[in-house]
């Protein structure tokens, strides 16, 4: 028996060529983390692929097709705002584009939040068989509700157009408010998904708590009734948050107030964020 | 240019229940400071790979053989950087493709082309460069029209026809192939092995996981035998096919992988003429017991000596290479077609190194016969001074020097560890090498076999041990169960120590001072559990009679028996020795054995008692060829016949 002619080339299990350190391709875990999020952000064609399919997946063969959503919507606001109107004896042409813009700003934010949760025990069946960036499957889960957002702002033009209302120039600052939004999204999404994988319950808890802060943010109550404003309105962020869309929608710039509280959610969310993912990326493929 | 180097990996998977996954738990955990549920805090780790080192370079195309659980998936995952290691390092250059699923993203809503797209995309390709390889793929899926179609309304075959063309159509400088993909459809894969031939040929680099000899003699050129995560061995696909079929059939094979460490060695058992694979009878693993031994003699030293006297067919030379890749070895062999086997085994290692002996050793020069008995292999080889014997190929006569005269002639300076295996003949070995056992005091690694009752066995065991004893300020005993070291102090405990079923077949020998250190955390902390366990009393009879309720079989094993008394402070033991009472009438030898004295007291139809002082730490053995015969008479009516009683008469504490 001779030893196979190419046998060098693959290692010798008794060879010892190690480096000391193991540190050969090794590189550190916040530079793999800032590489994650700039990879996740270039692998755009990829995830605004997949998540125009999950849209176009859930309502394929349907008359409406996504627009389901929009109906979805106004069904809703009709019964809310006939209901609250009524029983607050509110003014319909105040009120209900108050509700609607509201509505369609949680859900953006409430529902990339908890589709960020299953965003990668979703994802299982790809991260096991590719390497791709984590983050690439939290836009994907944020970027799908952000079609949904725009599906559900035709209800909105619906109601401006019923009511005969015209937003003004104001309504451009949707633009740099969306993107706030979307931003602060986007961390508690990603956050929300490297916790879950590691501990299932977390998709739970978080449903039970969007639940109360849906009801505790003035989003189907108006700011203007309750007496203590600060303890349950200019307190809370997610106030600010749907201010930043709700607000332009409405024909008002958002107050200093929601821009600055915006800004450092965004700021602090993505720093505690990006500490969780330096630590947990690379454990996530070994916890689906 | 595309190269793979993995470096020491190991990978290990958390394996969570539903309550290590809950948040509760483990906020519970903190909470309680760790002491709550302390045993399940540590959720249970799976060792998927264990130091794996692994290069590939271009043009190389690698299977991964072994059994399900070999850790081949794990290693792909690893190369593909899906799971990143928790130690080691992975050095991965080019564009890795992993190919473990064809439908991965495969959405039956969207057509053919979004799916092709899809694929693409996944494997990190542009539009643009997605959008050149489409014409090639609609030619080679032949679907035309389809491809606008969605994909749920194709047939089963017309979906792999997509998937693969749309897998295969883009060149990887790395592809990495699971064989669940080619176990799909076998008449269409041969159907589409032109193509699948040229995307492997394609790749630089191509690693293959499958159990199919058939597709890894096809298509790589080397081949991994994994095995428990660990990488055994890497050879021509041919011969890994070979160990992988021999590891799981267990049938001979001649070729054999031998582990130490982890590592695989690989060794040749039979020749020609002389069947060697009684040798491996266990699992391929021949004396895996005493390498926590051999690792601490050779890890010490800058550069070891090692001399191998019966180095057989080279497995523990091989295993002091694998500890000690400098070290300098004797390998010493005198039987010519185990010579043949020990060098073939040394250069299909690699190791060019070892200085082979092709002599006997013995207590002077000259020739020695030796008889290779037919049915049991070179196994049990006996070495007779001379015998003279009909079939010339059973006998041989070999050369013989002295272990003095080897270390004088190849000048060796130090010898960090000895090894003595030579059947039966290690009492010669040793005094033809009382000098340099003196000079350079190695650690000694001495078979001794008392597997056996035959008074020549016995014999002979006794003398070597009491040459051991004399050469050697320390012996110890490898339990091979523990794979720990019990010190012996005399012949008596090591008689003992069998009786009470141990295993006796390994003893290493060395000088307090030197050696006592450097095992000791192989020492195990209690000695014999026999000794342990009757240190309190035996100072009375209840406290002897309660001893020999405990270990009965101490009075049935064979035709010996054994106490082993450990007294708390010097006592003077009166007893009489008694026939058990139905053979009683006839008179007969039993020897006694404290420590290494032997006397001899006759058992007489009239006991005289016999009084016998005994120390703390001093051992008693009785032996008496007598019990055998009566065990026979009277095994079906009682179990626990003895041959012989000692009917305790007094205990006296003497004065310190």
């Amino acid at each position: 028996m001779t030893a196979a002619p190419n046998a060098e080339a693959l290692s010798r299990p008794g060879e010892s060529a190690p480096d000391q350190h193991g540190r050969i391709g090794r590189r550190s875990g916040s530079y793999l983390a800032w590489r994650d999020l700039v990879d996740g952000i270039a692998s755009w064609p990829l995830w605004l692929l997949l998540g125009w399919q999950d849209i176009r997946q859930r309502y394929r063969r349907s008359l409406l097709g996504p627009f389901w959503l929009t109906m979805s919507m106004a069904v809703l606001i009709a019964t809310l705002g006939f209901l609250f109107t009524n029983l607050w004896k509110t003014d319909p042409s105040e009120y209900l584009p108050f509700l609607t813009a509201g509505l369609i700003a949680w859900a953006f934010l409430s529902g990339a939040i908890t589709d960020g949760c299953s965003a990668f025990i979703g994802a299982e069946g790809y991260i096991k068989q590719v390497r791709l960036p984590l983050s690439a499957f939290t836009h994907r889960t944020v970027w799908r509700n952000l079609i949904i957002f725009f599906h559900n702002l035709l209800a909105y033009v619906l109601v401006l157009v019923i009511f005969r209302m015209t937003p003004g120039l104001e309504a451009l600052w949707v633009l740099p408010g969306l993107f706030l939004l979307g931003l602060n999204a986007t961390w508690l999404s990603l956050w929300c998904g490297l916790v879950s994988a590691r501990f299932r319950d977390v998709p739970q808890i978080v449903n039970a708590l969007l639940q109360p802060a849906f009801y505790i943010t003035p989003i189907i109550w108006m700011p203007d009734l309750v007496p203590d404003r600060f303890l349950l309105v200019q307190s809370n962020p997610f106030y600010h948050l749907i201010e930043l869309v709700r607000a332009p929608l409405l024909g008002a710039s958002p107050a200093l107030l929601s821009w600055q509280v915006a800004a450092t959610t965004a700021l602090g969310g993505w720093g505690v964020t990006f500490l969780f993912l330096r630590s947990f990326r690379s454990r996530v493929a070994y916890w689906l | 240019m595309a190269f793979i180097d993995l470096n020491h990996v190991s990978v290990s998977f958390p394996v969570f229940n539903a309550r290590s996954r809950s948040i509760k738990t483990t906020l519970l955990q903190s909470g309680a400071g760790g002491l709550l549920n302390a045993q399940e805090s540590g959720f249970v780790q799976i060792q998927a790979l264990r130091d794996v080192s692994l290069q590939a370079r271009d043009g190389e195309r690698v299977g991964l053989i072994g059994p399900n659980g070999a850790g081949k998936t794990t290693l792909l995952r690893v190369l593909a950087g899906i799971y990143e290691p928790a130690l080691g390092a992975v050095h991965v250059e080019g564009r890795v493709s992993p190919l473990f699923d064809l439908h991965l993203g495969m959405d039956p809503e969207a057509t053919g082309y979004e799916n092709i797209y899809l694929r693409g995309l996944f494997l990190g390709l542009s539009y643009r460069e997605i959008r050149k390889r489409i014409p090639e793929i609609r030619e080679f899926t032949e679907l035309g029209e389809y491809l606008s179609m969605p994909v749920r309304t194709y047939s089963d075959g017309m979906r792999l026809r997509l998937a693969f063309a749309a897998c295969t159509s883009f060149r990887p400088d790395i592809l990495l192939m699971d064989e669940g993909i080619l176990a799909g459809d076998a008449k269409f894969i041969e159907k589409a092995s032109m193509r699948l031939d040229r995307f492997i040929q394609g790749a630089s680099i191509f690693v293959l996981a499958s159990h199919s000899e058939q597709l890894i003699q096809r298509f790589c050129t080397r081949a991994v035998l994994l095995d428990a995560g660990r990488v055994l061995w890497s050879d021509t696909p041919q011969t890994i096919f070979d160990l992988y079929r021999q590891r799981i059939t267990g049938e001979p094979m001649g070729k054999r992988l031998y582990e130490v460490g982890g590592r695989g060695y690989l060794v040749q058992t039979s020749w020609d003429r002389f069947s060697m694979d009684g040798v491996f009878s266990t699992d391929g693993s021949y004396e895996a017991w005493t390498h926590g031994v051999l690792e601490r003699a050779l890890r010490g030293p800058e550069r070891p000596y090692c001399v191998d006297i019966g180095a057989n067919i080279g497995l523990v030379t091989l295993a002091c290479k694998s500890f000690a890749p400098q070290a300098r070895i004797y390998a010493v062999e005198a039987l010519p077609p185990t010579v043949e086997l020990l060098t073939k085994n040394l250069e299909a290692n690699d190791v060019d190194d070892v200085t082979v002996i092709r002599k006997a050793l013995s207590d002077r020069p000259g020739k020695l016969d030796v008889v290779l008995p037919e049915d049991e292999g070179l196994g049990r080889v006996h070495v007779t001074e001379s015998r003279p014997t009909q079939d010339p190929l059973r006998h041989c006569s070999v050369e013989a020097t002295t272990l003095d005269q080897l270390v004088a002639e190849h000048r060796i300076p130090q010898i960090d560890l000895l090894k003595i295996d030579v059947e039966g003949w290690e009492t010669q070995v040793i005094r033809g090498g009382q000098r340099s056992i003196r000079e350079l005091r190695p650690l000694s690694l001495v078979e001794f076999n008392v597997a056996s009752d035959a008074p020549e066995i016995q014999e002979r065991s006794f003398s070597l041990f009491q040459e051991l004893a004399s050469m050697f300020d320390s012996i110890w005993w490898i339990n091979r169960l523990t794979k720990r070291l019990t010190p012996l102090r005399s012949y008596a405990q090591l008689r003992s120590l069998m009786l009470t079923g141990h295993l006796v077949e390994d003893l290493v020998c060395g000088f307090r001072d030197k050696h006592a250190a450097l095992l000791q955390d192989l020492v195990d902390p209690i000695s014999h559990y026999a000794t342990y366990h009757c240190a309190h009393d035996l100072q009375t009879e209840a406290g002897l009679l309660s001893f020999l309720q405990v270990y009965p079989d101490c009075w049935s094993h064979e035709n010996s028996a054994a106490v082993v008394a450990q007294v708390s402070h010097p006592v003077l033991l009166k007893f009489n020795l008694l026939w058990y009472p139905e053979i009683g009438g006839e008179s007969n030898t039993v020897w006694l054995f404290k420590n290494d004295e032997v006397d001899r007291l006759v058992i007489t139809e009239k006991p005289k008692p016999v009084t016998c002082a005994i120390q703390p730490g001093d051992s008693l053995f009785f032996w008496c060829a007598r019990v055998r015969e009566a065990r026979s008479v009277w095994q079906n009516d009682d179990p626990r016949v003895i041959g012989f009683n000692i009917e305790v008469l007094d205990v006296v504490p003497l004065a310190d």
